[in-house]
């Protein structure tokens, strides 16, 4: 209550330690600088120490670790990640827009039943869904089957464990993240628009790219956040779909850390991963907008 | 336009086709009576039963509703707390905190899963089990309680708490005779969005659980490492029953609220 | 809930010097008022004047810069708004839209840690008082406008306060309803005896509800007043034509001719009379005002009455426009030489037969003592 202040106390004069505030915030912010916060700069503290012969971490400070990530076959890895990240970004954009389309402008009442019927299959854990995948694409698996049933092919195609299983898995659990907010963009559209386009002679390709897409754009930027973010540090696509023929980032600095314990090596691949992230939503987010991310959320 | 919409209508049905026939799939095997592949033999419910005899899964269930509901309950009191705060009052940092408060949520599980491992097991010293879990999984759950709360909030107008307190209410009673009552949709909803992503979750979760404690999805994992079985089948079937109708559950709530 | 107690000579709520800033913005500027027990005070102005911000500090929710507000005599500028013996009635009526209406109406009395019992009577007695009697068990969503706003009048009339804060409480009120609550505000406030201090930008309902009125603008209270002192002689340009529909004409004392009036040369050049007020600076009038209501047409040439200008200021003109309101006609005469349109409502009760087409060539004239002295403030 406000017990404290008397008569004689002057309004507005600030209390040093604010009680409210501690209690409301508090909490929150203590998580998360305990948690999130120091766990990182623990992080970036020993990404800087050289792992030892022995396999123990020694106090010597060096930059091997970064450099390991920059190189060779470790390069190689995370210029990969980026490649795949951004590529099922673009094939989920690519996709996204027909699909959204269609159930904006023919859903009629049905929209909100397409829109469940696209969030469901979401609703199941990420490691039931992915490992669903594998029946997909299988030797024993569903396309094999129909394929071989309806006399298509000989013997199955071997598809699991390479670059398109992966694609394919990213692409599969990251598209719904992709429709929903462009979908939530176009309805946002004033159909009023896109007849005054069509009137003054768009074409439809034109209409796209000068009317809708500018106009989407906020949806595009968040599908993008919620896609290629996930994508990037993926770890369970590459492990169940990629097999160690397809390692991405997520693998290594799993594998370094809990398989190979040279935490170092881990701390700095993480580090890598993140700036890589930041840097990204950072240019994201200049051209999308400094709210976009929360709005996503 | 005839010809595009029916290019279209191609798109649409290869899109939820090759969303649903994994999950229909999943579903269906867990009925079949074969031990793999998938072609089908015959109807049964013997693997749903294999799933009873099974304590380690059990186990592992126990132990991810254990966490979930620890990690829900905690995430809504300290997000309300939050977005409380956040909404009501101005402070210096608020920009910072904000944009602070984002980064667990962002960040990807295998960065923030090494960290907290490193940090648990050197730094803070603490036990990896059920307290590691929960207080990996409550630094990105709270933030992201605390922003869909924070969301609602703006729906809300606050003159109704103005209104309590010239009616005599303090402002902690006010707290909690209106502002509370008049929030609890907003937690709800939260708490339906923050209890699939703790009990699904898998990568932080690996990294700080340490051995044998598994959750779950942990668990499945494991199975999965060494070859499927159907049971995987099963335990992907009543999870998805269960994210259905916690689905369902809150597009009701969404209708019954629409009151305000 | 009768009081009839004749304590008009009681100061309930003192506003003393108060001023209150938002950064660069004065919002209130050194106000001070003094409001009687059983008094209905208005504030009126437009938005952004002032008088919400001014309301809000009274109750609480805003603390002021500088001055003091005095409530039943004490000092109350420390205390929160839930310690305060006054109560709002918001715009919105903000009432608990997760509590029935009973509820609602007792909630004060919750806090207050009154008997089950003696609330369940007070509850009902008070649900009674304002004609809401069957309707305890409903929500807000469920009643209509003007039930809502009656809730929320027995929400705070409940807890006694020693005034009753109203902001713009009719304003979310279509017309035909606003004239109910009205009357039904006027009952109330005689049977309990109330103090209330009314905001509202709303000319009309300040006019008919308040025993006084105070106008503000930016801040500061330009004129305060019985309803007729404001409408009948606003002090300045600003009140004259907030007040309603006037005629201002801009000028200069030319010369004070005889002791009871001086003479106005306007800026068109006329010479118009003008009464001599006590208190009044020549050097400070800046024109004067006339309501359209006191003004008389005539067909030019005229009704051959011999218009003394000793008694009428007069004028000719021409119709530009005649709008018909039914109650009354308002038209819009130019002024021959004058550069310059008046407003005139004829009403019907006296200008029966008189209609006049666009046009047509007119006398208007009216009794120079009408003429409303304004000065620069």
């Amino acid at each position: 209550m406000d017990a404290v202040m008397t008569k004689d106390t002057p309004i507005g004069k600030k209390r040093f330690f604010n009680l409210e505030l501690s209690i409301l915030i508090g909490p929150v912010t203590l998580l998360v600088f305990l948690f999130t916060f120091l766990p990182l700069l623990i992080t970036l503290y020993f990404s800087f120490l050289k792992l030892g012969d022995d396999g123990m971490m020694t106090n010597v400070f060096t930059l091997q670790n970064y450099i390991n990530a920059f190189s060779g076959a470790y390069g190689a890895i995370f210029l990969r990640s980026f490649y795949y990240a951004v590529q099922t970004n673009i094939i989920c954009i690519i996709i996204a827009f027909p699909v959204a389309y269609y159930i904006t402008q023919y859903g009629g009442r049905w929209k909100t039943f397409f829109i469940l019927m696209m969030v469901i299959p979401e609703t199941t854990a990420v490691i039931i869904r992915i490992y669903a995948v594998k029946t997909m694409l299988g030797k024993i698996g569903v396309i094999n089957s129909l394929l071989m049933a309806m006399g298509l092919i000989d013997s199955p195609i071997r598809m699991l464990y390479s670059p398109f299983a992966v694609m394919f898995g990213l692409v599969y659990y990251s598209l719904p993240y992709m429709i929903l907010p462009i979908y939530a963009a176009l309805e946002g559209l004033n159909p009023a628009l896109l007849e005054a386009a069509t009137d003054m002679g768009a074409t439809p390709i034109r209409k796209f790219f000068r009317v809708i897409l500018p106009l989407t754009k906020g949806g595009v930027f968040a599908g993008t956040i919620l896609v290629f973010v996930p994508a990037l540090g993926d770890y369970l696509v590459p492990t169940f779909l990629g097999g160690s023929k397809v390692m991405m980032v997520g693998n290594l600095v799993t594998h370094k850390y809990i398989s190979a314990g040279d935490i170092p090596g881990g701390s700095a691949f993480g580090i890598v991963l993140t700036a890589l992230l930041i840097l990204v939503l950072f240019i994201i987010i200049k051209k999308g907008g400094e709210d976009a991310l929360e709005k996503v959320v | 336009m005839k010809k595009n919409n029916i290019l279209l209508k191609i798109i649409i049905g290869l899109v939820y086709f090759v969303l649903w026939v994994p999950v229909l799939v999943v579903v269906i095997f867990s009925f079949n009576d074969s031990k793999f592949g998938v072609v089908w033999k015959k109807f049964t419910f013997k693997w749903y039963r294999t799933l009873l005899d099974n304590s380690a899964l059990q186990d592992s269930l126990t132990r991810s509703l254990i966490v979930s509901v620890t990690v829900v309950t905690f995430s809504c009191i300290i997000g309300t707390l939050g977005a409380y705060g956040f909404y009501k009052l101005k402070f210096r940092f608020k920009k910072m905190l904000r944009i602070a408060m984002l980064l667990p949520i962002v960040l990807p599980g295998v960065v923030m899963g090494g960290a907290l491992l490193v940090y648990f097991q050197r730094i803070a010293h603490v036990p990896l089990g059920y307290v590691s879990i929960i207080l990996a999984q409550l630094s990105w759950a709270a933030p992201l309680a605390l922003f869909i709360i924070l969301g609602r909030m703006q729906r809300i107008d606050f003159s109704w708490e103005e209104a309590a307190q010239d009616l005599g209410a303090s402002k902690v009673r006010t707290f909690f005779r209106i502002t509370l009552p008049l929030l609890i949709p907003a937690i709800g909803a939260s708490a339906l969005v923050v209890f699939p992503w703790s009990f699904d979750d898998f990568v932080i979760t690996y990294f700080v659980s340490g051995v044998g404690n598994a959750t779950l999805p942990i668990y499945i994992f494991s199975q999965l490492r060494f070859g499927s079985t159907p049971t995987i089948n099963c335990i992907g079937t009543i999870l998805m029953s269960i994210s259905i109708s916690l689905l369902l559950l809150n597009m009701a709530l969404e209708n019954k609220n629409k009151r305000f | 809930m009768t009081s009839k107690e004749n304590h008009k000579t009681e100061t309930v709520l003192e506003i003393k010097n108060v001023t209150k800033r938002f950064g660069d913005l004065l919002a209130v500027d050194n106000v001070n008022i003094e409001i009687s027990k059983g008094e209905i005070f208005s504030l009126l102005g437009p938005s952004g004047c002032g008088k919400t911000t001014l309301l809000r500090v009274v109750a609480g929710f805003e603390p002021p810069d500088q001055g003091d507000i005095i409530l039943g005599g004490e000092k109350v500028n420390h205390l929160p708004p839930n310690k305060r013996e006054c109560n709002i009635v918001f715009q919105q009526h903000a009432l608990f839209p997760h509590m029935t209406v009973f509820d609602n109406i007792a909630f004060g009395l919750v806090e207050r840690k009154v008997s089950k019992n003696e609330i369940r009577k007070l509850v009902n007695e008070a649900i009674d008082f304002v004609n809401l009697t069957g309707m305890e068990k409903r929500y807000p969503s469920e009643l209509s406008g003007g039930e809502q706003q009656r809730v929320a009048l027995s929400r705070s009339l409940i807890l006694k306060p020693k005034i009753l804060l109203l902001d713009e409480p009719l304003a979310a009120l279509d017309r035909k309803l606003r004239k109910e609550m009205q009357t039904e505000l006027k009952r109330i406030q005689r049977e309990v005896g109330i103090t209330f201090m009314n905001v509202t930008h709303d000319q009309k309902e300040a006019l008919s509800m308040s025993d006084k009125i105070a106008v503000m603008k930016d801040g500061a209270v330009i004129q305060m007043g019985s309803p007729r002192d404001i409408y009948e002689a606003p002090g300045s340009q600003f009140v004259a034509s907030f007040i309603g529909a006037t005629n201002i004409f801009k000028g200069k004392v030319a010369a004070a001719t005889d002791n009871d009036r001086y003479e106005l040369k306007t800026d068109s050049e006329q010479t118009v009379f003008m009464p001599k007020k006590n208190g009044i600076d020549p050097k400070n009038i800046t024109g004067f005002s006339i309501h359209p209501e006191l003004i008389t047409v005539s067909r030019d040439p005229a009704d051959n009455k011999e218009l003394s200008q000793d008694q009428y200021t007069i004028l000719k003109g021409t119709v530009k426009e005649s709008f018909y309101q039914g109650e009354f006609s308002e038209v819009t005469i130019e002024i021959d030489g004058g550069n310059r349109d008046l407003t005139v409502h004829l009403n019907r009760g006296t200008h029966y037969d008189s209609s006049f087409e666009v046009g047509a060539k007119v006398t208007v004239y009216w009794d120079w003592k009408h003429n409303n002295v304004l000065e620069a403030r």
